[in-house]
């Protein structure tokens, strides 16, 4: 009987905790119009992709439910989470050319309107990581770490802006 | 009071079987997986490795362990009424020269899909170094190891997936994904 009343409790209580475990994240993300690229990069390495996949993977974990969406309007039901790449730091060359990073502004819009914004800048680390896009996808990654944890924060009920 | 929690165990004891009713579902599981048409992937680990077949048989043996009616599909039309596992490969991390060259990874995205819908999708890495006897292997070899890794990944989040009742509430509100348009797209070089 005890048993029985436990798993209803869990039944009863985490079911309903999950259905809110959802947030759309926009992939792939929006490369600012003032974002200076190189030529090589811009064709070989979908910065854009890479990032709202990585964000995705980060956000997924924290909300096991969420999805992804090409082109927000405004009308979702859900938290839409928007991503522009504000800054690209990106030699040819791979790890002999120097760090490479990328600046990032997260958007949490809620019934079309952004409720909270928040903005990142991330270096790649080196490693195993040898070319251009491998580093991006790196920085990519640390970004969307950061944005997976300021989530939570914003939709447990504070509404805030943090500083990059 | 006892009237109440009876009624609450019904209840529980109901969503348990249905989840346990969806996992005996057969799922289809395309088989190569795809390559996203921009995927960043070193023209010589694109040609050789197979990482397409490799990673859709993975992925396929895994989920078969955990749903034993499970099928290969190798083109779905989009209209199955049976849930469809798609797996398309959007980066791989990976210079030719084995292990010395460094560690290799791959990023990958699993959609399952019915009727046209995604209903729930995931993004998984996995990198290698080789393991035990890395500095043997070749790349290949080493990227072998990164898909059989992310073949129990997504078969262990599948078996999550549709054991949450309410995964059907995704096929309610799912947006459509953008189509992929080819497999066999062009091969972007690498950056450096």
């Amino acid at each position: 009987m005890k048993a029985g009343v436990l798993i209803a409790l869990i039944f009863v209580v985490v079911l309903p905790c999950n259905a809110a475990d959802r947030v759309l994240v926009q992939v792939p993300a929006v490369l600012d119009p003032h974002v200076a690229l190189s030529d090589g990069v811009k064709r070989e390495c979908p910065v854009e992709s890479l990032l709202g996949n990585q964000v995705f993977r980060m956000v997924s974990m924290k909300f096991p439910r969420s999805l992804q969406i090409e082109k927000p309007d405004g009308t979702e039901k859900e938290s839409v989470l928007a991503l522009t790449i504000l800054r690209i730091v990106a030699a040819e060359g791979g790890y002999g050319s120097g760090p490479k990073s990328l600046s990032v502004r997260a958007d949490l819009i809620q019934s079309g309107k952004v409720i909270a914004t928040m903005e990142k800048e991330r270096e790649s680390g080196f490693g195993s990581r040898w070319t251009t896009c491998a580093l991006l996808e790196h920085a990519a990654a640390l970004i969307g770490r950061d944005i997976a944890n300021w989530l939570p924060t914003v939709l447990g009920g504070q509404v805030s802006t943090e500083p990059r | 009071m006892i009237t109440r929690l009876h009624w609450i165990s019904a209840v529980a004891t109901a969503l348990s079987f249905a989840a346990a009713a969806d996992a005996a579902e057969p799922i289809f599981v395309q088989i190569p997986a795809l390559f996203d048409p921009r995927a960043p992937v070193n023209d010589a680990v694109r040609r050789e490795c197979g990482l397409d077949g490799l990673l859709g048989n993975d992925v396929f043996e895994q989920v078969k362990a955990t749903f034993p009616d499970s099928t290969a599909l190798q083109k779905p039309a989009g209209t199955e009424r049976e849930k469809v596992l798609r797996v398309t490969i959007l980066s791989v991390s990976a210079q030719g020269g084995g292990l010395w060259s460094g560690g290799k990874s791959i990023t990958v995205r699993a959609d399952l899909v019915q009727s046209g819908k995604i209903i729930a999708t995931t993004v998984k890495e996995r990198g290698s170094r080789g393991g035990a006897f890395g500095q043997f292997r070749g790349t290949c070899g080493i990227l072998e190891r990164v898909t059989a890794a992310l073949g129990k990944d997504i078969a262990t989040w599948v078996s999550q997936m549709l054991l949450s009742s309410d995964v059907q509430q995704s096929a309610a509100t799912a947006e459509p994904q953008k189509a992929i348009e080819s497999e066999q797209a062009p091969a972007p070089g690498k950056t450096d």
